[in-house]
C-alpha cells in the first residue's frame, strides 16, 4: 500500500504518460481527417446509370430471317444474342451491328434523350467466363457488337478509350451448358448514355 | 520519499503508450486500405436488382410476342400459345418458371369483349451475382386486342426475397 507521498508521486509520473497518449490520439485524429480528405468519396457507376429503359434494346422484338428458316420471324434482341451463342452460323453478327435497321431505329427513338449530354457512348458487347473449374473463372470478351462514341461507330474492339468507361457498363447474365455439360456464365454488357473520355 | 514501484508496475506504464500507438497505426492502416468496399457491394446489389427487373420484363416481353403470334394465327389459342412458347424456350434461367408453367398449361386465357386476357399466376424470376441472389414472385395479366397487340398489363408482385 502506497503512502500519501507515494500516491502523489505515482500521479506525477502517470501524468506525462497520459499526456503522451493524448498527443498520440490527437495525431491519429489529425491523420484520419487528412486521409479522409485525400480519398474523396467517389460516385459509383450504379448512380451514373440511366434510370430506366437502358436495356430496352435487349427486349425489343426484332424481325430476322435466319438461314435455316423459310420465313422471317420475330424474336427478342436478347434471344437473338443467345441464339447466336448457341449457333453462330445461323445468326451472323451483322444482325447485331450498327448497320442493322432495327439498331438504327432504336437509336433514333432514344436519341432525343441520349443526346442531352455532350459525350454519348452506346455500346453492346458479349462476354463469357472461362469454364476451367480448376482456375479462377476468367473474363473473355467474345463479341463486340457495337461501340458508338459521339456518333462515330467503331469496329470490333473499339478504340482504346472503350476501356475508360468499362466500369460503368451494366450487364445481364445467362447460363449455357458447354460441351462438357457444365454451366458457363455468359453476359451481355450494355451502356447507353453519357460517358467520360480521357 | 517516493516509493519505488515494482517491475510489473513499470511494464504496464510502458505498455500503455505502445498499445495506444499500435492501435492508432492499425486504425489508420484500415482507413488507408479500405477501398470503397461498400461501393462494390452496392454496385453488385444494384446489378442484381437491375437484372431481376430485366428478367421480369423479359418474361413480359416474351408473353407479348408469343401472345401476338398466337392470336394472329387464328387457331386454337391455348394450344398454339403452348407450341410457340416451346419453340421460343432457350432453356435459360432468365425466364424463371414461365416456360414450365406454359408447358404444363398453368395459365388462363379468357375473352373479355373484343379483347383477350392472359393470366399466369405464381411466376418467379431470379438473379444472382457472386454469393448474392434475389428471387421475385409475381402474378401477371396481359390484355391483348383482337389484332394481338398488348394493350394493358397488370403485374402483381407477391414477394421479393434474398436467397
Amino acid at each position: 500500500m502506497l503512502d500519501k507521498k507515494g500516491q502523489l508521486g505515482r500521479i506525477i509520473t502517470t501524468f506525462p504518460v497520459m499526456l503522451l497518449v493524448i498527443i498520440i490520439m490527437g495525431i491519429f485524429i489529425f491523420l484520419s481527417f487528412s486521409v479522409a480528405k485525400l480519398k474523396p468519396i467517389s460516385i459509383g457507376s450504379a448512380s451514373l446509370k440511366l434510370p430506366t429503359g437502358e436495356y430496352s434494346l435487349l427486349l425489343k422484338p426484332i424481325e430476322v430471317k435466319l438461314e435455316n428458316s423459310v420465313k422471317a420471324e420475330k424474336m427478342l434482341f436478347f434471344d437473338l444474342i443467345v441464339n447466336r451463342e448457341l449457333n453462330p452460323a445461323i445468326v451472323p453478327s451483322s444482325f447485331i451491328s450498327p448497320e442493322s435497321i432495327e439498331i438504327r431505329n432504336f437509336f433514333k427513338e432514344f436519341s432525343p434523350f441520349l443526346l442531352a449530354g455532350s459525350n454519348n457512348c452506346y455500346g453492346l458487347r458479349k462476354f463469357h467466363y472461362g469454364d476451367n473449374i480448376l482456375r479462377k473463372p476468367q473474363y473473355f470478351l467474345s463479341d463486340y457488337y457495337f461501340l458508338i462514341i459521339n456518333g462515330n461507330s467503331y469496329a470490333e474492339g473499339g478504340p482504346d478509350q472503350s476501356n475508360e468507361f468499362a466500369k460503368t457498363w451494366s450487364w445481364v447474365s445467362f447460363f449455357l451448358k458447354n460441351v462438357q455439360g457444365n454451366n458457363v456464365l455468359h453476359g451481355v454488357e450494355y451502356y447507353f448514355g453519357e460517358c467520360e473520355l480521357k | 520519499m517516493i516509493m519505488q514501484m515494482n517491475k510489473k508496475g513499470d511494464i504496464e506504464t510502458i505498455l500503455l503508450p505502445i498499445i495506444a500507438l499500435v492501435m492508432s497505426i492499425a486504425a489508420l492502416f484500415s482507413f488507408i486500405t479500405f477501398s470503397g468496399g461498400f461501393e462494390d457491394r452496392s454496385l453488385e446489389i444494384s446489378h442484381i436488382l437491375s437484372e431481376i427487373e430485366f428478367n421480369q420484363n423479359y418474361v413480359i416481353a416474351q408473353v407479348e410476342l408469343i401472345g401476338n403470334e398466337s392470336i394472329n394465327s387464328k387457331v386454337d389459342f391455348r394450344g398454339n400459345f403452348i407450341d410457340v412458347a416451346a419453340k421460343r424456350d432457350l432453356k435459360i434461367d432468365n425466364s424463371g418458371n414461365f416456360f414450365g408453367k406454359i408447358r404444363n398449361g398453368e395459365f388462363s386465357f379468357v375473352k373479355n369483349g373484343e379483347n383477350y386476357v392472359l393470366k399466369v399466376d405464381g411466376l418467379f424470376v431470379q438473379a444472382k451475382r457472386g454469393n448474392n441472389a434475389i428471387k421475385r414472385e409475381f402474378n401477371m395479366a396481359i390484355t391483348f386486342d383482337r389484332n394481338g397487340r398488348a394493350i394493358g398489363k397488370e403485374i402483381k408482385p407477391i414477394s421479393t426475397q434474398g436467397l
